[in-house]
């Protein structure tokens, strides 16, 4: 019965052993757990208070673009009608002065469409279609280069926030075209599939070398921008030969 | 009563309320619910493990050997069912396709074999059990790994999540299968009174556990939330 007693201690002690081990792994797994939960929950805030502040600054840059294109505008346009208009009054001739009335009149529109551009919001109320068409349309105008537009979307149901972050992310392309590159042609390409909206954006200008480092941070912001709305930004150019400039958005 | 009866009297009239109280909150619930696989998986598994317990009991009661009971619907058909229920908790394609293989390789390597008759019929086969015991923890790591790796799981609070519990239960269950069958033929040839007495009881009362936590999902107890895991049948 010795023998019986110490193999039912043995028996008992093994069974209270296993017992723990289960307990301690069931509280290893839900202490592993939680420790994964809060990881998750700061990361999580750290990317939202990020997101909050990529749609500080595009809101803030997007009024400075607005304030500067209306001041060119106000300087190049309206100054240089209203300039005329005096001129033509000044010289007292009634077909001049039959001529400053519909100078007047062009600059009421001008006025007008540029009162319209004040008010930023004309970028919740835009579609991304007509907002790439009106800036390749105003590129042309100005005589910078021949442009062209291919997209499949028929209807988009893009985020306000994600759309204004995008419309910035184009309008900083277009503008680095401006700045950088001579191109002869800009053709930008709007598609939507399964995967999400691409767009394309290229250029047949000098190109240069995305493997050398520059001073600016552009694209780099550029890149983090889409990265925060979980999308993609790429580049491939060729020094002669052009730039692509790739933005996806998972929708 | 010595305690081992006391012990396998709690244990049959506990499956017995947990099987038919299961198949009466079953028959009530809404055709939706009845429809989710998990349900039907927890509701088998009650009901196949009243039956075959009582199944080798009345065989018993009659001084038949009633082993092959215990090798086809417990080492089988109940492991089978185990491995789909937790199939069900799993969210990742591939381990879910990795645990549907294992329930194959033991039709493969265990059904067919003791069909065909390779084994003896009649036997309590220490190979049948080891194999079931040991695809059953493999499937139970799985989850494990998968619940602290995949952010489905991220929402979730593991204390109130049935799957959690059931998952703990079933490794709780096999690994105390596993230990006692890998020694079962020593302990019963040297110590047939301990195994008798004592050792008999840890896999009834492992056993109790786990149709507690089958029982609790299905009567969708208060203490466990429904989360929705994106698995086949949408949640579980």
């Amino acid at each position: 019965m010795d023998q019986l007693d110490n193999q039912y201690l043995v028996i008992l002690f093994g069974s209270v052993f296993f017992a723990l081990v289960i307990t301690i792994f069931v509280i290893a797994i839900v202490y592993a757990h939680q420790i994964r939960q809060r990881k998750n929950k700061n990361k999580l805030k750290q990317l939202k208070s990020a997101y909050e502040k990529i749609l500080l600054d595009v809101k803030n840059e997007i009024q400075q673009e607005t304030l500067s294109y209306v001041g060119s505008e106000l300087h190049d346009n309206i100054g240089q009608l209203l300039s005329l208009t005096k001129l033509n009054l000044n010289s007292g001739k009634p077909e001049k002065i039959s001529e400053s009335k519909k100078l007047i009149a062009k600059i009421i529109g001008e006025v007008r469409a540029l009162s319209k551009t004040l008010d930023t919001g004309w970028v919740h109320e835009i579609n991304l279609e007509k907002f790439v068409r009106n800036e390749l349309k105003k590129m042309e105008s100005v005589g910078f280069c021949k442009t062209e537009l291919q997209t499949n979307i028929t209807s988009q149901n893009i985020p306000k926030d994600k759309k204004l972050v995008l419309i910035r992310a184009i309008q900083e392309c277009l503008n680095n075209i401006m700045k950088h590159s001579s191109p002869t042609l800009i053709s930008v390409e709007l598609s939507v599939d399964f995967t999400g909206l691409t767009i394309k954006i290229n250029d047949d200008g000098g190109g240069f070398n995305p493997n050398e480092k520059t001073a600016g941070t552009g694209l780099q912001n550029l890149k983090k921008r889409m990265e925060t709305l979980s999308g993609s930004f790429s580049l491939s150019s060729e020094i002669g030969k052009g730039t692509q400039i790739t933005l996806a958005l998972p929708l | 009563m010595d305690s081992t009866l006391k012990i396998k009297l709690i244990y049959r009239v506990l499956i017995g309320f947990f099987a038919f109280s299961g198949l009466i909150y079953f028959l009530y619930k809404s055709k939706i619910e009845k429809k989710r696989r998990i349900n039907q998986l927890i509701l088998s598994a009650l009901l196949l493990v009243f039956f075959y317990e009582n199944l080798g009991l009345y065989l018993s009661s009659k001084k038949l050997v009633n082993h092959w009971v215990y090798n086809i619907f417990f080492f089988h058909l109940a492991t089978w069912i185990h491995l789909f229920i937790l199939n069900e908790f799993i969210v990742r394609p591939l381990l879910k396709k990795i645990i549907v293989g294992l329930a194959l390789s033991l039709f493969l390597f265990s059904g067919i074999p003791y069909g065909l008759g390779f084994f003896p019929y009649n036997e309590l086969l220490n190979y049948l059990a080891l194999l079931s015991s040991s695809f059953m923890i493999i499937a139970c790591s799985f989850f494990f790994i998968e619940f602290l790796s995949n952010d489905a799981y991220l929402s979730i609070n593991p204390l109130k999540f049935s799957g959690f519990w059931i998952s703990t239960a079933l490794l709780f269950f096999y690994s105390v299968n596993f230990i006692l069958f890998s020694s079962l033929t020593y302990i019963i040839n040297n110590y047939l009174e301990i195994f008798v007495q004592i050792i008999i009881k840890i896999p009834l009362i492992s056993a109790s556990i786990l149709y507690l936590t089958f029982f609790l999902l299905l009567i969708k107890w208060k203490g466990f939330k429904d989360y929705n895991l994106n698995t086949t049948n949408g949640s579980a």
